[in-house]
C-alpha cells in the first residue's frame, strides 16, 4: 500500500472524528510504534485485506466518550454505549473506504475493542500512531499495515 | 549517483560557480571537493557530517550543473587516492601507455566581482559571493582568498581566490578505478533521514506516511533485533549502527521517494 492509499484511510478517519466531535481535531506529530500497541479504553477497528493487509483503529479514553455521549444528550454511561459509539465510528470509516477503494481492498465489518481485549489484539509490528486532541482529551488514530501482506491480524495474544 | 565513486571539480567549475546560486551546504560540498584529496562520496558525506542519502541529491545537482564530475586519473593520481593500493594489484595490461608523473598542482586564480549588498537574512540560495560574505571565517579561509584589498562595504570590488590544488585534467591511461576499501558507513542518525523523506514526499500527512512506509519496507527481523523503540518523527535521537539495517533503510528510502 503506498502513502497515497494510506492517506485515504487517514483522511476518512479524521473526517469521521470531526463529524463525531463537531470540531476539527488537533493533530500532533505521529509516532512509528514498534512492538507494543498503545490504545485507549475503547477502540473501533476495521481490518483490511486484499492488495495489502492491515487495520485502522480509532481509540479514545472513557472520559472522552462520556463527553461525546453527553453532547448527544445521552444520559447513561455504560460500557455497551461506549462500544456502540466507537463501533459506529469504525462502521462509517469502513463504509467510506469501501466506497473509495471498491474491490482493491477488502474492508472488514467494524469491530470494537475494549480494554480487556487489547492484549489479545494482534497487529502488524510497525504501526503509525497519530495522536489527536479534542478539547482536553487525547485520542489516537492508528494505522497498522503490513507491506509483506502477511496475515498478521489473527488474534494470538501478540503485541 | 554512486557514493563510492570519486568526484572532483570540473575544469569549468570556477567559471560556472560564479553564475550560480546554491544552498550553503552545496557550497560546502564544492569547497570540500576542491581540497587536495580526492574523496569518495561516502568520505565526503562523513566530512560534511551529513548522511550519504542526504549528500546524493547535492552531488547530483552539482554534477547536473557541470560543477563536478568523476575524473579519469593517471596512475600516480590514483595511487594518491588509495592508501591501500599497491602497484602489483593492477596488471600491466590495464595500463595502455606509460604514465607520466602528475603535473604539479598549480594554483588557479579567478576574480569575482561583488554583486550584491549582503542582507541580514541570507536568502536560501546563495551566490558564491554571498556565501563567502555570509559564511564563517573557516569557510572563507578554505578557499584561501588572497590579495584582497581593503574596500568599503559599498560598491563592487574584485576578489581573487586561489584553489589549493589544480583540477586534474582528464587522462586516458586506464578506466576509472574504485578505491579498494571504501569506508563503510557505520552509523545513521534517523532524524535527518526521516526529515529527508518527509521533505521529498511532501509536507503534511503524505510526508509522514512516506516515513511510515519506509519503516514498513525494512525487514522485520532487522527492526526487531535493532532494539529500536518507538520513533517520534520530530524528537527521535535514534542512531542506527547495524550496517545491514542501514543498508535496508537506504534501500527503503530509494523505494519510497525514488533515487535521491
Amino acid at each position: 500500500m503506498n502513502q497515497a492509499e494510506m492517506q485515504v484511510f487517514l483522511d476518512v478517519s479524521l473526517h469521521v472524528f470531526e463529524k463525531m466531535t463537531g470540531a476539527k481535531p488537533i493533530l500532533h506529530p505521529p509516532v512509528v510504534l514498534l512492538g507494543k500497541t498503545k490504545l485507549y479504553d475503547y477502540s473501533g477497528l476495521i481490518r483490511i485485506s486484499g492488495a495489502a493487509s492491515g487495520a485502522v483503529c480509532l481509540s479514545m479514553p472513557k472520559e472522552m466518550i462520556d463527553q461525546l455521549l453527553h453532547a448527544q444528550n445521552e444520559t447513561e454511561r455504560t460500557p455497551a454505549l461506549a462500544q456502540d459509539l466507537v463501533g459506529e465510528a469504525a462502521s462509517i470509516i469502513a463504509s467510506n473506504t469501501r466506497k473509495h477503494f471498491g474491490e482493491h481492498f477488502r474492508v472488514s465489518l467494524p469491530e470494537t475493542v475494549n480494554p480487556d481485549q487489547i492484549a489479545l489484539l494482534s497487529l502488524p509490528y510497525v504501526r503509525f500512531s497519530l495522536p489527536i486532541t479534542w478539547q482536553n482529551y487525547q485520542a489516537v488514530l492508528l494505522l497498522a499495515f503490513s507491506e509483506q501482506g502477511l496475515p498478521a491480524l489473527i488474534p494470538d495474544g501478540g503485541v | 549517483m554512486s557514493l563510492d565513486r570519486i568526484y572532483c571539480l570540473t575544469p569549468q567549475a570556477i567559471e560556472l560557480a560564479r553564475q550560480l546560486r546554491l544552498y550553503p551546504i552545496e557550497w560546502r560540498c564544492l569547497r570540500a571537493l576542491s581540497s587536495s584529496s580526492l574523496p569518495t562520496g561516502l568520505e565526503l558525506a562523513e566530512e560534511l557530517k551529513i548522511t550519504p542519502s542526504g549528500l546524493a541529491p547535492i552531488l547530483d545537482k552539482l554534477k547536473q550543473n557541470g560543477l563536478i564530475h568523476e575524473p579519469l586519473l593517471s596512475w600516480a593520481e590514483y595511487l594518491a587516492t588509495d592508501k591501500t593500493a599497491k602497484a602489483w594489484e593492477i596488471t600491466p595490461a590495464a595500463v595502455t601507455e606509460p604514465s607520466s608523473p602528475p603535473e604539479e598542482a598549480k594554483p588557479i586564480s579567478f576574480t569575482l566581482g561583488r554583486e550584491v549588498t549582503v542582507t541580514s537574512v541570507p536568502p536560501p540560495l546563495l551566490s558564491l559571493t554571498e556565501y563567502l560574505a555570509n559564511g564563517k571565517t573557516e569557510e572563507v579561509k578554505a578557499i584561501s582568498p588572497v590579495a584582497e584589498k581593503p574596500t568599503p562595504s559599498e560598491g563592487a570590488s574584485p576578489i581573487t581566490f586561489t584553489l589549493s590544488r589544480a583540477v586534474p585534467a582528464p587522462t586516458t591511461y586506464f578506466a576509472p578505478l574504485q578505491p579498494k576499501n571504501p569506508p563503510a558507513t557505520t552509523s545513521l542518525p534517523l532524524k535527518p533521514l526521516l526529515r529527508f523523506v518527509h521533505q521529498r514526499a511532501g509536507e503534511g500527512s503524505i510526508g509522514q506516511l512516506a516515513v511510515y512506509r519506509v519503516f514498513l519496507l525494512i525487514p522485520l527481523h532487522l527492526l526487531e533485533k535493532s532494539g529500536l523503540d518507538d520513533i517520534d518523527f520530530e524528537t527521535t535521537e535514534a542512531v542506527i549502527h547495524d550496517s545491514e539495517l542501514i543498508s535496508a533503510f537506504h534501500h527503503a528510502v530509494r523505494e519510497v521517494v525514488g533515487e535521491p
